[in-house]
């Protein structure tokens, strides 16, 4: 063997076509339908968000991702960042997203529509809920140990190093946790507007936080109170929607209309189901890896959200 | 301290970028803090509430906003630091604008480059077979970074390869050297008689920084992924680079390295190694060196011994007897009665083997590397007696990179044992070169002192034990990251062997 070059070249499964087309798997029930053009607002290898001329917001997602209500998810696995850039003009028709000069096409023939199914009151019967809560809590709490996520740790209540962080996030959850028993939505707001738009990167820590427990509250609510809660917390979140950044946003705007992301979804109906543990551990890995820390820090909201139902919840 | 920013408008990074963008400002001299965050308003409250002086910003939720406390000049540098990370990280382009496509397949970028001829894959596993049957039908080699590919599907490819007079190195190839190029993780080491071929990674980087180290020099160093030598796949890499280096006139001493393979398989390769007429170096790790012994072939008991045989014979001198003794340094603390265990966290697998193997002759040891008798750990994430772990399992690295690339884990880890009254010894890898993390030393020193606190603040010594995998041609520099890490306290041996057997008598008298 005689190494003269080392390819590094990008190897995808687009063959040598010139103008690869990517077929849509799937099509979010939030995704706009009637949009004709926009421009590419971020991108990362394996989603890319699109802000249309009339301030639609959508996502293109590769196929190893969950579905979110506003994206729609490719047959295949596309490293979307060496074939789309920010900036880049997007347009739509006949069925096809077109990016740039023909450079990249998604075609949504063929694409069926999803929506989450977790929806309140999808679970009345509160023991089995509770024991199913319980070995979430649990699972939840040996996984924090290994997370990067500040929220995951703070409600498994794992010693960490004290940053501003953490100690502002810490602050929040004791009235959070009272406004959340005694359904004073009012407190609850106030607390939940602190946390809006908390964090460093494009889906700020404190965003996901909140739709996790939001994902909680909708799984538990099976009273006529705390459907009501749920409802207030949902109207005061997207009130507040805009204190964070675009795609973040979207995403809160998303989960107060009760429209979670696939893997939360299923998730919180696992927990509601009698579901093994087995499964539930596989359901909360898969949770825990969406993005940087985004996936622990919903499932730290959901925990918080949880932890009343669970049996070795917080007792403050 | 003042504080300066810099607001980027409509930046888009995710959060582990910031983070570590943060991680890194905050490091350079004469910066007190630094965080890169959304320009929200909950953002722009958390910075002022840690200090730092932003002002009346104008900002949006969409716009990055970089804020460095310290001194001007200092912050100048980092700002600009700043954005030269930034723009390496992604370049925006004009909207709309052309774009020239990156080559979308093996063929487009062959096209490109017309005089190459091996292909370095590294895509999901599920992809990873068709791309490199691809390469293979493009006259390429392949180096398969990529792993989870099926046994079967490994075979096939290698049988297609052997057809083609071509070689697959991997799936699951960390490292190679061709012809003084490092591949993958690999250090900078001279060139020179020794030709290697190793179906483990951190075992070809030991061996080959070794031989650097003892003066001599790697014609090639070729990689066959581990799960070569298995009854499934017949050793074929491993064969076909046996060839290739009885063959190369560069190579005058050819090494092998393996887990001990298949009867069958190690009789085949054994067989051809006789046949090659050169010394061969034969480590199967764990196998009683002497069943192999005889002729051209000089088995070795570990990496270094393995290493010292080779450099022996080709400096024309007699192989050295096995390396097993170990030198307790002066002034060793006293052990509490209590500390008893060693607590070995590697981030290279074979490091991991090597120190169960070492060690398991000598007292129970439970690790996740499955060696001759060594005990399963209930739960990975927590030690029992004495423990080595080799934290890039699949379970470490998920969502995550590699322990050699990212501390943390370890540095957490660390000082979760030094809160067990148990532990003895702390032992250690750290592995320098291409790949690796920048500055290891600056990952682990403050994990160290920490965990020296620990321990000495509950009336308990505190020793680790350890060793760099490296030379002084790597980024890294060998001299710096021992210096640093000598000045923590730390006992550096010279090998992964020498380190594990050091720690092994420090603990014995306390058994």
């Amino acid at each position: 063997m005689n190494v003269q070059t080392v390819i590094t070249g990008e190897v995808s499964r687009f063959g040598a076509l010139a103008s690869p087309i990517l077929w849509a798997d799937t099509i979010g029930c939030r995704v706009p339908e009637r949009w004709r053009k926009g421009r590419v607002q971020a991108v990362f290898e394996r989603a890319c968000h699109i802000v249309t001329d009339d301030r639609g917001f959508l996502a293109i997602l590769t196929g190893d991702c969950g579905n979110v209500a506003h994206g729609i998810r490719l047959k295949t696995r596309p490293r979307l960042n060496a074939h789309v850039r920010v900036g880049q003009h997007v347009s739509f028709a006949d069925n096809r997203i077109t990016f740039g000069s023909q450079n990249l096409t998604v075609e949504l023939a063929d694409a069926e529509a999803w929506q989450s199914e977790l929806r309140p009151g999808l679970f009345d019967n509160g023991l089995r809920l509770g024991n199913h809560a319980t070995i979430a809590r649990q699972l939840l709490t040996q996984a924090a140990a290994r997370s990067d996520s500040e929220f995951l740790k703070l409600v498994a209540r794992l010693d960490m190093p004290s940053t501003p962080l953490a100690d502002l996030v810490g602050r929040q959850l004791a009235p959070l946790k009272t406004a959340q028993r005694s359904r004073d939505h009012a407190s609850a707001l106030a607390t939940l507007a602190n946390l809006i738009g908390l964090g460093p990167g494009l889906t700020p820590a404190g965003d996901d936080f909140i739709i996790g427990w939001l994902a909680g509250l909708t799984l538990s609510a099976s009273t006529a109170d705390a459907k009501l809660f749920l409802q207030e917390m949902c109207e005061g979140v997207a009130d507040r929607r805009h204190a964070t950044t675009t795609v973040s946003a979207q995403h809160l705007d998303d989960a107060c209309q009760l429209q979670f992301s696939e893997r939360l979804s299923n998730l919180c109906i696992a927990i509601g189901r009698d579901r093994s543990d087995t499964d539930l551990r596989a359901l909360i890995d898969a949770q825990l890896a969406i993005g940087a820390t985004s996936g622990a820090d919903a499932a730290a909201g959901l925990m918080f959200a949880l932890s009343d139902l669970a049996r070795d919840g917080d007792s403050d | 301290m003042p504080t300066f920013c810099e607001v980027i408008p409509r930046e888009y990074r995710d959060s582990v970028a910031l983070m570590q963008l943060s991680a890194a400002l905050a490091k350079m001299p004469g910066v007190a803090q630094a965080s890169a965050v959304m320009g929200t308003e909950n953002n722009l409250s958390l910075l002022r509430q840690a200090g730092m002086d932003i002002g009346q910003v104008a900002i949006g939720p969409n716009d990055l906003l970089i804020a460095i406390q310290g001194d001007e000049a200092a912050a100048g540098e980092a700002l600009k630091e700043a954005k030269t990370r930034l723009s390496s990280q992604g370049a925006k382009v004009d909207a709309g604008g052309p774009l020239e496509m990156p080559p979308h397949s093996i063929g487009m970028a062959l096209a490109r480059h017309e005089d190459a001829n091996l292909a370095m894959i590294s895509t999901p596993g599920e992809y990873a077979t068709a791309e490199a049957l691809k390469a293979l039908n493009l006259g390429l080699n392949v180096m398969l970074f990529s792993n989870n590919v099926s046994g079967a599907d490994e075979a096939m490819l290698k049988r297609v390869a052997r057809d083609k007079d071509l070689i697959v190195m991997g799936p699951d190839c960390g490292t190679a050297i061709i012809n003084g190029i490092p591949l993958a993780f690999a250090n900078v080491v001279k060139r020179g008689p020794i030709g290697a071929v190793g179906a483990s990674g951190t075992g070809l980087q030991e061996i080959t920084v070794l031989v650097d180290r003892l003066g001599s020099g790697i014609s090639q160093a070729i990689g066959t992924g581990g799960h070569d030598l298995s009854a499934e796949v017949g050793g074929i890499s491993m064969l076909t680079g046996l060839k290739y280096l009885t063959d190369d006139p560069e190579t005058k001493i050819i090494t092998l390295i393996s887990k001990p393979p298949a009867k069958e398989i190690a009789d085949q390769i054994l067989g051809k190694a006789r046949a090659s007429g050169k010394p061969v170096v034969v480590i199967f790790l764990g196998a009683d060196p002497k069943a192999i012994t005889g002729g051209n072939i000089h088995g070795a008991t570990t990496l270094e011994d393995a290493a010292r045989i080779a450099v022996a014979l080709a400096k024309g001198e007699k192989p050295p007897a096995a390396n097993g003794a170990a030198t307790l340094p002066a002034g060793l603390p006293k052990l509490a009665p209590g500390q008893k265990y060693i607590r070995g966290l590697f981030s290279g697998g074979t490091f991991c083997f090597q120190a169960t193997m070492l060690l398991q002759s000598a007292m129970d040891i439970h690790s996740n590397s499955a060696v001759g008798k060594s005990l399963p750990l209930a739960d990975m994430f927590k030690s029992e007696g004495n423990t080595v772990v080799d934290l890039g399992d699949d379970v470490f690295t998920r969502g995550r990179p590699h322990p050699m690339i990212d501390y943390r884990l370890r540095t957490e880890r660390i000082v979760q044992e030094a809160q067990d009254p148990g532990m003895a010894v702390l032992l250690l890898d750290v592995v320098l070169g291409f790949g690796s993390n920048a500055d290891p030393a600056a990952e682990l020193i403050p994990a160290l002192k920490k965990a020296r606190q620990i321990a000495e603040k509950e009336g308990r010594a505190f020793i680790c034990v350890g060793h760099v995998c490296g030379t002084d041609g790597d980024h890294q520099g060998l001299a710096a990251q021992s210096k640093a890490l000598a000045e923590t306290g730390m006992i550096l041996a010279d090998s992964n062997a020498q380190a594990v057997r050091l720690a092994r008598d420090i603990v014995a008298p306390a058994k």
